[in-house]
Formats: structure tokens, sequence, C-alpha cells
């Protein structure tokens, strides 16, 4: 951790270093964590003006602590146990034009069960998960966003599979079928 | 080696060469595959991006806006506050109401104090008193001389650089001239504070001072100083206290010679007419005096 040299964050340029530093990983963590339906860039703007009326009162070190606190609150005060619901891309990057309908239909369920699995992982399970296997981050580049141990982002990933697994459980004979068919 | 071991390494990305080998040939291990494959999908890239600072940079400026009128009203604050403590201070500590009163030569003055108590001053004197404590100490000082009648109350002191004088309600007169201390008493009782010594000054009686030596002489008791109806009156005064006291009646200078400064002088003048007065105090040391100019006077023998 460098040290601090400046006491505050009240320069336009070091706080807009900040943003720069964590407005990303932030909006993604919100998204994962509380879904689509509630606007993750507002509270995470949010947070970024609440950072700046406090500049004075926040060393650099503790401006991430803060804004992360900062965030989940306004989004905990928003809503309630909201179902949280994870939006997947339609279209996919690579399209399998020779795939058989009964593969494209099989894909469809799977995709939308997949959706329905990750709404019900608990919240830092999910959010380490989507963060390591959908933004391909790395283990330690999460630990530090999410300010864990490496140890707790490499167990949170492996339990979310392990939940993944279980409520996929009933493709687990369609894509053993069909990798080794086209084996 | 251990499935679940493997799975967790291969989750983590940091399986070695050999490990990778063994976690390749784990069997019923596509859906896992499956699964991390399709996670991207999830990736919130694709729904909503974190927004440009540029966009934040619009609120911020306005409440920088509103930090900098405070960072410019604090100090104008403190600067206020300071300046009205600091008024608060002086008027409570420095200004003491001290009231001061002074008259000039051949210029008499009656000073009504804040009771019923009266002060008459004679020429050339200054009394000060303090109007705020005045309640809790009727406290004069005095340069000169003064006739007071003092209402009751409380103890009323007339401090003076000779000594005090302690009155309780009463009409006495204090003279405090340069090398002569008076203390009349008309009225009521005077206590007199000389040094350690002290002395209670009945009706009647006057304590005279002159250079240290104390001595006691008579007044008409019930009545007042003759000063107050414009005349002096001396007995065995040396001579040049009489002459002081003429000069700050009529504010001229008066040359006399040693010899005759030091006689002592039982006699008066008034405070209307110069030149009569120079007369009485004159003949009875058969002297002349020569009107120098208007306030230029000397006096010499006849010879």
């Amino acid at each position: 951790m460098p040290k601090d040299i400046r006491e505050h964050i009240c320069e336009e340029k070091i706080f807009s270093g900040i943003y720069n530093k964590y407005a990303k990983n932030l909006h993604d963590f919100l998204y994962y964590k509380f879904g689509s339906h509630l606007d993750p860039n507002d509270k995470m703007q949010e947070a970024f003006i609440k950072l700046w009326e406090n500049c004075k009162n926040v060393k650099p070190s503790s401006a991430r602590s803060f804004l992360f606190k900062v965030a989940n609150n306004l989004m905990l005060n928003d809503i309630k146990h909201q179902k949280v619901v994870m939006r997947y891309k339609e279209e996919k990057p690579k399209e399998y034009t020779n795939e058989s309908p009964e593969f494209i239909l099989e894909e469809k369920q799977f995709l939308k069960k997949y959706q329905k699995a990750l709404g019900t992982l608990p919240e830092e399970q999910r959010i380490t998960f989507l963060m390591s296997k959908a933004d391909k981050k790395s283990h330690t580049e999460i630990a530090e966003i999410l300010g864990v141990t490496r140890r707790v982002v490499d167990s949170r990933v492996y339990n979310a599979s392990l939940k993944l697994k279980a409520e996929l459980e009933e493709f687990n004979n369609f894509y053993a079928k069909k990798s080794s068919k086209l084996l | 080696m251990d499935k679940d071991y493997l799975n967790k390494k291969w989750l983590a990305g940091d399986l070695t060469e050999e490990e990778g080998k063994a976690f390749e040939l784990i069997e019923d291990n596509e859906l896992l595959k499956k699964i991390v494959d399709e996670a991207p999908v999830f990736s919130v890239s694709h729904f909503s991006k974190a927004k440009d600072f540029d966009e934040l940079k619009p609120q911020i400026d306005a409440k920088k806006h509103l930090k900098k009128k405070h960072n410019w009203l604090n100090p104008m604050l403190k600067i206020a506050s300071v300046l009205v403590v600091g008024f608060a201070v002086y008027f409570l500590l420095f200004s003491n109401n001290t009231v001061s009163i002074e008259t000039a030569a051949a210029e008499k003055r009656l000073v009504q104090l804040p009771d019923a108590s009266q002060v008459t001053l004679n020429a050339a004197s200054e009394i000060e008193y303090d109007e705020k404590t005045w309640a809790d100490k009727r406290s004069v000082t005095l340069e000169g001389e003064a006739f007071f009648k003092v209402a009751k109350g409380s103890n009323f002191d007339v401090n003076t650089a000779v000594g005090k004088v302690t009155v309780v309600g009463t009409r006495f007169n204090v003279k405090n001239r340069k090398n002569l201390f008076e203390v009349s008493c008309f009225e009521g009782q005077v206590l007199l504070t000389y040094g350690k010594e002290k002395w209670a000054v009945l009706p009647g009686n006057m304590y005279r001072i002159i250079n240290g030596e104390v001595t006691t002489d008579i007044v008409d008791a019930g009545s007042k100083p003759l000063w107050l109806s414009n005349a002096s009156y001396f007995k065995k005064v040396p001579f040049s206290e009489v002459v002081q006291e003429l000069e700050r009646q009529y504010n001229v200078e008066i040359s006399v010679d040693e010899n005759t400064a030091n006689q002592l002088f039982t006699g008066g003048f008034n405070h209307y007419n110069l030149k009569e007065a120079l007369k009485s105090i004159t003949l009875p040391l058969k002297l002349k005096f020569v009107m120098d100019s208007s306030s230029k006077i000397s006096l010499h023998q006849i010879e």
C-alpha cells in the first residue's frame, strides 16, 4: 500500500485519479451484487459525490472502502431483498451455424437455468464468481477490489462453481454426451 | 490427484503444467467447463458501463462552488468572532468608567456624585471616581482641594497622595496641596489615615500636615470652608502657601523672596478682586506689590 502523500483528496486531479481507479470496479460490483434493475451507475456516481463532500476527511488509502460502503448502503436503502436477476447476452459471440435445432433449444434452456442459478447464489459468491469468470479478472485483482484475501476469493469461486454445478446437474449428461460425440 | 483440489486450482487459474494434464483427464467435468465458458455472457460490460469522470464533473463543480463559498466565509466568521470577543473583553476590563473632573486655575466647580453626595472643587484641583463600582464602593481620588457633602450610606473614601480620609455621612474639606495637607470637619465625623496613624476628626476640628508635621486647629463647625464664599483664610501657614493659593485663585505668577516666603502668615484674601487680595496679604507683612505684567507680580519689602 503506497503511503499517503496527501492527507486528503480534495484536489480534482487526485480525485479524478481515484475515480478512474475505482469507478468501473465499483460499478461492476454493484451490478453483480444487486442485479440490473437498479441503476448501478447512479449509485456509483452518488457514492463519488459523497466522497467529494467528505474529501477532507478521507485519506486516499481509505477511499476504496469508503466508496464501496457508501454505494452498498445506497443500494440497500433502495431495495429490501429484491430478487436478483442476472441478464445474459442473447447473442453469443460465436454463432454455431451447424448446430442441430435440438442443441440450440438445449442451449437456450441452459442459459435460462444458468441465469436463475446465478440469482440464487449468495451475493459474495456471485460477485466473486462473475468477476473471475465473466470478466476474466485474476483472483489477486479481485481480492484487492473486494478488500479480502486471495484465499477467500479462491474458495468463493470454487463454492459458487459447486452450487452452479448442482443447479445445472440435469444438463450434465447432455454436455457429456455432446463432447464425447465431438471427440 | 484429488479432483476437487484440481478443480479449485483450475478455477483460480494456477494449475501447473502437470496438474493441467491431470485436470484434462478428469471425467464428467464438461459441465464445469461449460459453466465457466458461458459465464462471459453474463458480463456486466454487455449491459452497463461505468460513466466517465466527465459526467460527474459538473456535479462536483457545483459542490465545489458551495465549498469555496464556505471556505471564504469561515475565516471571515473567525475574524468577526475574535473582534466581537475582543470588544467585549475591552469594555469589561479596560473601560472601568472612570470619571475625572478637573478645574483650571481661577475656576471652582460643583460636582454631583452618582449618589446624592456633592463635591465642590477649588481651583486647579482634580477628582477621579469609578462610576460603575460606585454603588459598592464610594471612593474618590483627590488632587488639590475640595469640599465634600457626603450623603448617608456606606463608607466614603477620599484618597490622596498623603493620606486617606474615610467618612460615613458628613461635610468636610480636604486640602491636598504641594506641601500642605488639611482635613477640616464641619459636620459628622471623619477618619484620617496618614501613614500608619489614624485620627478621628470631629466637627470643628482641623488636621494640618505640613512637611510631615501634624498640627491641629479649629474651624467653625456648622459652617463651610471660606473658599466656598470666595475667600481664603489662613492661620499660621507659611507665606509661600498663601501666595500659591492666590496664584491658583487668580491664575497669576507671583515672585517673592525666600525669607518672606517662610514667614508664618495669618489672614486671608478674597477671590474676586486681585488688587484687594494682594493688598490684604502684603500689608500685614509690610510688603508692596508691583504688577510686572497682567499676570506677573512681584512682592518687595517696603524700605
